[in-house]
C-alpha cells in the first residue's frame, strides 16, 4: 500500500516538474490544431486546382431527350477543380465558344407539313441551334451552361445526323443576347436568354 | 363607314411573310413554350407591338405546319402602325388553328387614328388564309362599344363588321343603338343599325330624335356640348 502511494506521488512530482520545465505555449496549440486538421478529413483545407486546355471539343449524345445532341468547341478553356470539405465543384471556363444544339428530329413532306414519326414520302429533318459566345461556363455538377455575349442562329436542316456546317443555309431565327443559360441533362430543353434581340425570318406561326 | 379603321386595325395582326424582330428582357424556352418577359417589343414592316409579356405555345404534335399557333400578349399591349393608328388593350390572344384573335381591354380596347377612335370592352377577329396571306372575315366588338369618325359618333352593345361586304352592323342589347352626326345634325336611335359607305339604315322601332336620357348619354360619352 505504501509502495503504491509512493509511486503515485513520484509520478505527480515528475509531471509537476515537467510542466514547470516545459510549459505548454500558444504555438503548441496551433501545432496541435494543424495536426488535428490534417488527420481529420472532414475539416480538410480547401483545394483548388486548375488545368488549361486548348482546342477543346466536347460531344454529348442524349437518348430520348431534348436536346438530342450537344457539341461545344472552344479555343481555350480553364478547368477548375474546387474541393472544400466533402463538396466538389468542377467548372470549366471556355473562351471563344461555338455550340451546336440539336433540338428536334422530325419528318417533312414536300408541301412543308411535318410529322414526328417516319411516314411514306416524308424526309428526315432536324431543328438545330448554333451558338457563338465570347465566353462560357459549364458546371459539371449542375450541368448548367452559361454563355455571355451570345450570337445565336436556328436552322431547319435536312437529315438527322448532327450538322458539321451551316454555310449556305438560311436561318429561321437569328438572335443576340447578353447571356444565355441552359441545363444540359434536363429532360426537356430549359433555355433562357437575357436581354435578347431576335429576328424571325420565317415568320409563319409567330406572326403577330 | 369605318372600313379604313378596321383594315388598319387588322393588317398588322394578320400580315404574313415579313421578317419579325423581337426584343425582351428575358426569353425562356422549355421545348413547348416561349415566354418573353419585360419590355417585349415586336417590330414588323407594318408597325411596332409592345407588351410586358408574351407566351408562344408550340404545336408539339405537329398537327399544323405552324410551329407556334397560340400566342398571348399581356399587360400594356400597344400596337403602333407605321401608316398611322394605334391599338391598345390588356390582352391579345391569337389562335392560328381556330383562325381567331381575341382582344380584351382594361377598361377597354382602344383603336385611334387620324380618322377617329374605336372603343370596346372586347374584340374578336376571325380570318381565313388565302393565297398565303390572311384575310379577315369577321370583326366583332363587344360591350360598351363607342365609334367616333369625324363628326359622327355611335354607341352600341355589339358591332359586327364584314370586310367583304364592307358592312358594319351595330346592335343594342339592353341599350338601343345611338347614332349621331353633329355636322348633319342627324340623330338615330334603333335596335339595330346597318352602316355602309354612303348609307345608314335603322331597324326595329327606329327613332330620329333622341330621348332626353339618350341625348344625355351621347353628350356624356362623346363630350358633346
Amino acid at each position: 500500500m505504501f509502495k503504491i502511494q509512493l509511486i503515485v506521488l513520484a509520478l505527480a512530482l515528475g509531471l509537476g516538474i515537467g510542466l514547470l520545465v516545459f510549459p505548454i505555449q500558444q504555438k503548441d496549440f496551433f501545432l496541435y490544431e494543424a495536426l488535428t486538421e490534417q488527420s481529420n478529413p472532414d475539416q480538410e483545407a480547401p483545394v483548388c486546382t486548375q488545368q488549361m486546355r486548348e482546342n477543346v471539343h466536347k460531344q454529348i449524345w442524349i437518348q430520348d431527350q431534348t436536346p438530342l445532341y450537344f457539341s461545344i468547341q472552344s479555343k481555350n478553356s480553364n478547368l477548375f477543380f474546387f474541393k472544400e470539405c466533402s463538396q466538389i465543384e468542377i467548372i470549366e471556363e471556355l473562351e471563344d465558344v461555338t455550340c451546336v444544339l440539336q433540338e428536334e428530329l422530325f419528318y417533312r413532306f414536300a408541301d412543308g407539313t411535318t410529322s414526328l414519326s417516319p411516314q411514306e414520302g416524308a424526309e428526315p429533318w432536324q431543328k438545330t441551334r448554333y451558338l457563338k459566345a465570347e465566353q462560357a461556363h459549364y458546371n459539371y455538377q449542375t450541368h448548367l451552361f452559361v454563355a455571355d455575349t451570345v450570337h445565336l442562329w436556328e436552322y431547319q436542316l435536312a437529315g438527322h445526323a448532327p450538322p458539321s456546317t451551316f454555310q449556305g443555309i438560311d436561318p429561321q431565327l437569328e438572335a443576340t443576347a447578353q447571356s444565355v443559360e441552359f441545363i444540359l441533362n434536363a429532360k426537356e430543353l430549359d433555355f433562357t436568354a437575357h436581354k435578347m434581340h431576335a429576328i424571325f425570318y420565317e415568320t409563319e406561326g409567330v406572326q403577330l | 363607314m369605318k372600313t379604313k379603321f378596321f383594315i388598319l386595325l387588322l393588317t398588322p395582326l394578320l400580315g404574313f411573310g415579313e421578317p419579325l424582330s423581337v426584343d425582351s428582357e428575358i426569353a425562356h424556352y422549355d421545348g413547348q413554350c416561349i415566354t418573353l418577359k419585360g419590355d417585349v417589343i415586336i417590330e414588323h414592316a407594318m408597325g411596332t407591338l409592345c407588351a410586358q409579356s408574351a407566351l408562344l405555345q408550340k404545336d408539339v404534335n405537329k398537327t399544323t405546319s405552324i410551329e407556334f399557333p397560340w400566342i398571348t400578349l399581356k399587360e400594356h399591349v400597344h400596337l403602333q402602325l407605321k401608316e398611322g393608328g394605334a391599338l391598345s388593350c390588356t390582352t391579345l390572344q391569337l389562335d392560328h388553328l381556330k383562325m381567331t384573335s381575341v382582344l380584351t381591354g382594361d377598361p377597354q380596347v382602344v383603336y385611334t387614328d387620324t380618322l377617329g377612335e374605336i372603343y370596346a370592352d372586347h374584340a374578336h377577329i376571325d380570318y381565313i388564309k388565302e393565297n398565303g396571306s390572311l384575310t379577315a372575315t369577321k370583326i366583332t366588338l363587344l360591350d360598351n362599344v363607342r365609334l367616333i369618325n369625324g363628326s359622327t359618333s355611335a354607341l352600341a352593345d355589339r358591332v359586327f363588321y364584314d370586310p367583304q361586304e364592307q358592312l358594319v352592323i351595330l346592335e343594342g342589347d339592353a341599350n338601343r343603338v345611338l347614332f349621331y352626326d353633329a355636322e348633319k345634325q342627324m340623330q338615330l336611335s334603333a335596335k339595330t343599325v346597318h352602316a355602309k359607305k354612303n348609307s345608314i339604315q335603322g331597324f326595329g322601332d327606329v327613332r330620329f330624335i333622341f330621348g332626353p336620357d339618350e341625348l344625355e348619354k351621347i353628350k356624356t360619352q362623346f363630350h358633346i356640348q
